[in-house]
Formats: structure tokens, C-alpha cells, sequence
């Protein structure tokens, strides 16, 4: 309390501008398109709103002129469920894997970081053209999804470390001491611990996948996934439909993060409830 | 039970790299006894502990449960249970399902294992915690439950890794006596790592105390405290002095021994040792006496460098002109009869009984932890 009553300086003003300015930045332009999605039948692509409506939420569903958007999302969304658990499971054994000093672990591991750092385009590129050389077909379900692999594992294997720092691998042999087979141990006692960090690992999975571009645009082949889809959009559509389709985006990537936590959640109230003696 | 829990290590050896953290150890534990293991840190006596847990494999060797070989057998399979120094509690299962882990793996039905969990966590005193996580445990109640989970197998032997370091010193007397208690009641074998004397005196019926992955000495506290093997056994286990010098005479087993400062001392038994030859010998601080005049045998002559009161006894520091200090127990009533005051010179003499032979060569100080 005595400190909240001292007079504060002039770079207490100076920090909270810039923040605010910074809150402004990072939500506002979402806000607007939130916004402007609900623009009347007559309005156009900026303020003034004429009306409100969900005309172009209506439009998108109905209208021909928009190309096969359902068929996008439902490809967006498969290939990020695939992502989602391919993913998980393998972030999971390769962070345990990396625990042991095997032999190339540190070249592996550069390896791994590589695909990060090099453009996504130029990747993309190189899958397309090895697929051409070694004559199969792209797909978006083979090599789009190879493509957003190279950018989810390697994030979800840096998630995963952060997560490992905090096991003790004193559980892992307490669980042995007790006789239990690695398969046992992995099940009861490595798993339940590491869940909750394993649910953010398949989400980055999700969602760093779902809105992924430049390294789908040259590898999903015939049939474009969403981000694809939106980004031609803005090229072509002239109507508040993009932003419509703009706020159902962000609304099914909020969904996919709030069921996450609602995971997370339940998996707390569960154990509250078997610690209560169910 | 006893013969089914005694253990024989045998040659055992492990290595790190080329680091040898055990160096072809031979031990023998006999069943139902409380052994403690102690020295300094990277003395091997954890790597031991874990060998015989089977979460490290001896890289030659042989280490035998109640004459079982179980050098190479599973962990978990070979009757021993292993309290963690962290106590690796699940942080996940509530204390019940924490003692129930190993019956769970054993496939016990869900009730029954429950069932039993509970009645083990009476048995510790928390069966008004059953329902708890381990994180909304005190460390003393953690290491109960960590106690409960390991003897819910039924171990012929439990090993015990550091399982007092992480208490505070109240608690940290109290499970002590719990441990030997729970320990007599069990009749097993306890096997307890440790790096606090005191604590390995109190416990213990044989001590093994270890330097550099060897064994410098395994013996009753008794015979570890008034007989110790080497110099390092002495330095280590602390309330003794060790001192040096030649041997000028020997007759028999006795032997006298010349210090540089050109005084005799005379050793009761050191048999096999050669005139000329140094050795060394310790004292206990505690049957040492100051004297008025310089003893003429069996004694030493130093500056008070440091006082300090220990309640019902007075530890005297002296510097004898040796890397070493010199250290005098005296009984409380006889240095206020007479306060010594520091920088005061003061003689100092002992019966010629007590002084001992240190046979061993091992001349490390240890971790200088003594009191």
C-alpha cells in the first residue's frame, strides 16, 4: 500500500503508453474485422457500418463465388488433427529420447531446428520438386502434410523440452523400483505426469498447422487448404464476406485453445476427485 | 528371515567411462542388520546403493540377496525397495494410490490394494491423509509415505538413499528413531546412505565408510569409532586426533614412536610395524587431559587457537605447530573450574592405552564435516 501511494515517474507513463499501444496493435486490427464481418447487405469493405447483419456469415455458406471454402476447412482441419497427434506422439518419445546423450543427439537436434529456420516457401519448394523427381503425385494429405510436420515437430519438440525440465526422472525409476515394465511406467506414471505439457505441445500441433501458407502453397497439390483459400479471397472478393470468414477462423482456433484448457481442466477436477477418494 | 536378507557384494566393480565410481568392492551385509554407508560425496556409496536396487549394473562383479544371484535380475524382482534422497513421490496419485503403485503393477484388484495402502499409511501415521496429493504434504510426511510405498512390497532388504538429508534437524532426530524402530519391528535389512556421522553412529550395527569408491572400513560404530582403520576413517568420522611420527623402538605388538617435536608416544598394539618407519595414530579428543607441566611421554604441548562452548562438553583448539589442529574435549566442569583463555599455551597428556594405530594409508582428510 505505501508504494501504491508514492508519485510514480514519468517512465511509468512512458512503459504503459507503449503497452497500450503494443494491446492496440495486437487486437485491434482482429477487432475491427470482428466488426466489420457484421456489416449490412449493403455495406462495403470499410466503416461506416451500414447495419448490422450476418448477411456475409450467410454468404459465405450460400454464395458459389467463394470457390469450395467448406471443402478447405474441412482439409485445413484434417491436416491439422494429423499434425495434432503425429505431433504429440512423436514430440513425446523424441524429448524422452533426447533426455539420454545418445550418440548424434546434438546433430539431430541442429537438424531438427533447421527446418525452423529455413523459409517456409523455399521449403515447400524443395518438397514439391522432390516429389515431382521421385514421380509421385501432391497431395495435401501426404506431402501438405509433410510440409507442416517440418514446421510442427520441431516446435513441438522445443515445447517439449521446456516441459521435461520440470520431470524428475526419479518418478520414472520410483515406477521401476516398483516393478513396473517400461511399458507400465510409460503408461502410469510418465504420461499422467506430463499430460497437461503434452495438451500444449498437440495444440501448437493444431493450430501452427491450421493457419500454416507458405509451406502449404507449393506442396497440398490439386486442392487448396483454408489459409490458401483466404489468402486468394483477398485477391478476388471485394465484400464483408472475408471478413466473415476472417471471424469464423478465429473463433474455431479460440474453440481448439479453450477445449484445450477445458482438458486441462477436467483432468484437475478428475484428480481432485480421486484425491477426494471416489 | 535373516539368512534371507543377508547380502554379499562380491568384486564389484563400476564404471564411468574410465572413472571407476566402485572399485572391486567385497561387502558382506548380514540379514535383518541396519547398515549405513557413508563418505564424503562421489565416494561411491550411492552407485553402491543403486547396484544393489538394480537401477545400475555393476560393470564386473557379483551381488547376491539372501544368497540369490541378483547381479543382473530386474529391478523391482529381487525383494529390495528403494526410498528416493527426493522421494520421488507420483505427483499425480493421491497418497493412497502412491502405496499402491507397486500392487497395482502386481494386478491387485482395485479395492484390495486400496485397502491395503491404507492400512500401510496407518502404520506411518498418515491414514488421515490418505486422500491427499504429495504436494500438500509436509517433507516429513512425504517421507513417511515414500517409507510406506517402498515397504508395501514386502522388501527383504530397504535401501535408504540420503533419507534424512532434506529435514530439518528436529524432524530430522525423530524419524531417525522412527527408522530404527521401524527397522527393529521389521527385521529387515536396512541399507542407509548417508553423509552425517552422527547419524551413522546412532543407527547403525555396521558402518561402511568409503573414500574413491573403496571400502576404507566396515565395522560395528564402535569398533569404527575407537578403532578406525586408516587416518582418513579417523579424520572422517571425527572426535579423534590423528598424529604422526617414527618409530623408534618396537618389542612384541608395542611399539614407540617419535613425533618431530622429539616427544615418545607409546602404542599399545601395532604389530608388523618396522623401526624407522612413519606412521600414524589417533587420539579421541575426548580422553585427552591438560596438565600444569609438559608430560614427558604421551603428550603435546600447543597454543589455544579456539574455544567453544558445546554445552556438556568445552572443544579446545590447539595449534601444535602441525598442518593440523589439535583438539581437546574437555569435560564442562573442569574448563570452568578453570577457563582457558585463547592464545594461552597449554599441555596436554593422555594414557599411553589411548593411543591407536592407524593401520590403513588412506591420509585424505574427507569432507571436513566433523562437528
Amino acid at each position: 500500500m505505501a508504494q501504491a501511494t508514492q508519485k510514480r515517474g514519468v517512465g511509468f507513463y512512458l512503459l504503459a503508453a507503449f503497452f497500450a499501444l503494443f494491446v492496440i496493435f495486437l487486437y485491434g486490427p482482429m477487432l475491427v474485422i470482428f466488426v466489420l464481418s457484421f456489416q449490412g447487405p449493403s455495406g462495403g469493405l470499410t466503416f461506416p457500418m451500414r447495419g448490422v447483419s450476418t448477411h456475409w456469415f450467410n454468404d459465405l455458406w450460400t454464395s458459389t463465388r467463394y470457390g469450395d471454402l467448406g471443402g478447405a476447412f474441412r482439409r485445413s482441419v484434417m491436416l491439422g488433427a494429423m499434425s495434432l497427434l503425429i505431433t504429440a506422439v512423436v514430440c513425446l518419445f523424441a524429448g524422452l529420447a533426447f533426455r539420454k546423450r545418445f550418440i548424434g543427439a546434438g546433430p539431430l537436434f541442429y537438424l531438427a531446428i533447421t527446418s525452423l529456420v529455413v523459409p517456409g516457401i523455399l521449403l515447400g519448394l524443395g518438397i514439391s520438386q522432390l516429389f515431382q523427381m521421385l514421380g509421385f503425385r501432391l497431395h495435401w494429405w501426404l506431402s501438405g502434410l509433410g510440409a507442416h510436420l517440418s514446421w510442427t515437430l520441431p516446435f513441438g519438440l522445443l515445447i517439449m523440452f521446456a516441459v521435461l525440465n520440470r520431470f524428475d526422472s526419479s518418478w520414472e525409476e520410483a515406477a521401476r523400483d516398483a516393478g513396473a515394465s517400461p511399458w507400465q511406467t510409460l503408461r502410469y506414471v510418465t504420461v499422467p505426469i506430463l499430460f497437461p505439457g503434452l495438451i500444449a505441445v498437440a495444440l501448437f500441433g493444431f493450430t501452427l498447422s491450421y493457419d500454416e501458407m507458405p509451406r502449404s502453397l507449393l506442396t497440398v497439390g490439386g486442392r487448396n487448404t483454408l489459409p490458401i483459400e483466404i489468402s486468394n479471397m483477398t485477391t478476388n472478393v471485394t465484400t464483408p464476406a472475408l471478413y466473415a470468414i476472417g471471424t469464423v477462423t478465429s473463433v474455431i482456433s479460440f474453440a481448439v485453445i479453450a477445449l484445450a484448457f477445458a482438458g486441462i481442466a477436467l483432468i484437475q477436477k478428475r484428480r481432485a476427485r480421486a484425491k477426494r477418494g471416489a | 528371515m535373516s539368512d534371507l536378507s543377508r547380502i554379499d557384494i562380491q568384486s564389484v566393480t563400476k564404471l564411468y567411462g574410465t572413472a571407476r565410481a566402485v572399485n572391486n568392492v567385497d561387502l558382506v551385509i548380514e540379514g535383518g542388520s541396519y547398515c549405513c554407508m557413508i563418505g564424503p560425496s562421489g565416494c561411491g556409496k550411492t552407485t553402491l546403493l543403486r547396484m544393489i536396487a538394480g537401477h545400475e549394473e555393476p560393470s564386473s562383479g557379483m551381488i547376491k540377496i539372501g544368497g540369490q544371484d541378483v547381479t543382473h535380475a530386474k529391478t523391482g524382482n529381487r525383494g529390495t525397495a528403494l526410498m528416493f534422497q527426493n522421494y520421488a513421490l507420483f505427483p499425480h496419485l493421491s497418497l493412497t494410490d502412491n502405496v499402491a503403485f507397486s500392487l497395482r503393477i502386481k494386478g491387485i484388484a482395485t479395492d484390495t490394494r486400496r485397502q491395503n495402502a491404507r492400512e500401510m499409511l496407518e502404520r506411518v501415521q498418515l491414514g488421515h491423509l490418505a486422500d491427499r496429493l504429495p504436494s500438500e504434504l509436509s517433507g516429513g510426511q512425504q517421507q513417511r509415505v515414500a517409507l510406506a510405498r517402498a515397504l508395501i512390497t514386502n522388501p527383504k532388504v530397504l535401501l535408504l538413499d540420503e533419507p534424512l538429508s532434506a529435514l530439518d534437524e528436529f524432524l530430522r532426530l525423530r524419524m531417525r528413531v522412527e527408522l530404527k524402530r521401524l527397522q527393529n519391528e521389521l527385521g529387515i535389512t536396512f541399507i542407509h546412505v548417508t553423509h552425517t556421522q552422527p547419524e551413522a553412529i546412532a543407527l547403525a550395527d555396521q558402518v561402511v565408510v568409503m573414500d574413491h569408491g573403496l571400502i576404507e572400513q566396515a565395522a560395528s560404530p564402535h569398533d569404527i569409532y575407537n578403532h578406525p582403520h586408516s587416518p582418513y576413517v579417523a579424520r572422517f568420522m571425527g572426535g579423534q586426533n590423528v598424529l604422526t611420527g617414527t618409530v623408534s623402538s618396537t618389542s612384541g605388538d608395542t611399539a614407540i614412536v617419535t613425533s618431530a617435536a622429539g616427544v615418545s608416544y607409546d602404542l599399545p598394539s601395532a604389530p608388523g610395524v618396522v623401526q624407522g618407519a612413519e606412521i600414524r595414530f589417533s587420539v579421541r579428543r575426548d580422553r585427552i587431559q591438560v596438565i600444569p607441566a609438559p608430560a614427558a611421554r604421551n603428550g603435546l604441548t600447543g597454543k589455544v587457537i579456539n574455544t567453544e562452548y558445546q554445552g556438556t562438553f568445552v572443544k579446545v583448539a590447539l595449534d601444535t605447530g602441525s598442518r593440523e589442529e589439535f583438539i581437546i574435549y574437555m569435560p564442562d566442569d573442569t574448563w570452568f573450574a578453570r577457563p582457558i583463555e585463547i592464545g594461552e599455551t597449554i599441555h596436554a597428556s593422555w594414557q599411553p592405552a589411548t593411543s591407536h594405530h592407524l593401520k590403513g594409508t588412506n591420509n585424505s582428510t574427507g569432507t571436513p564435516l566433523e562437528d
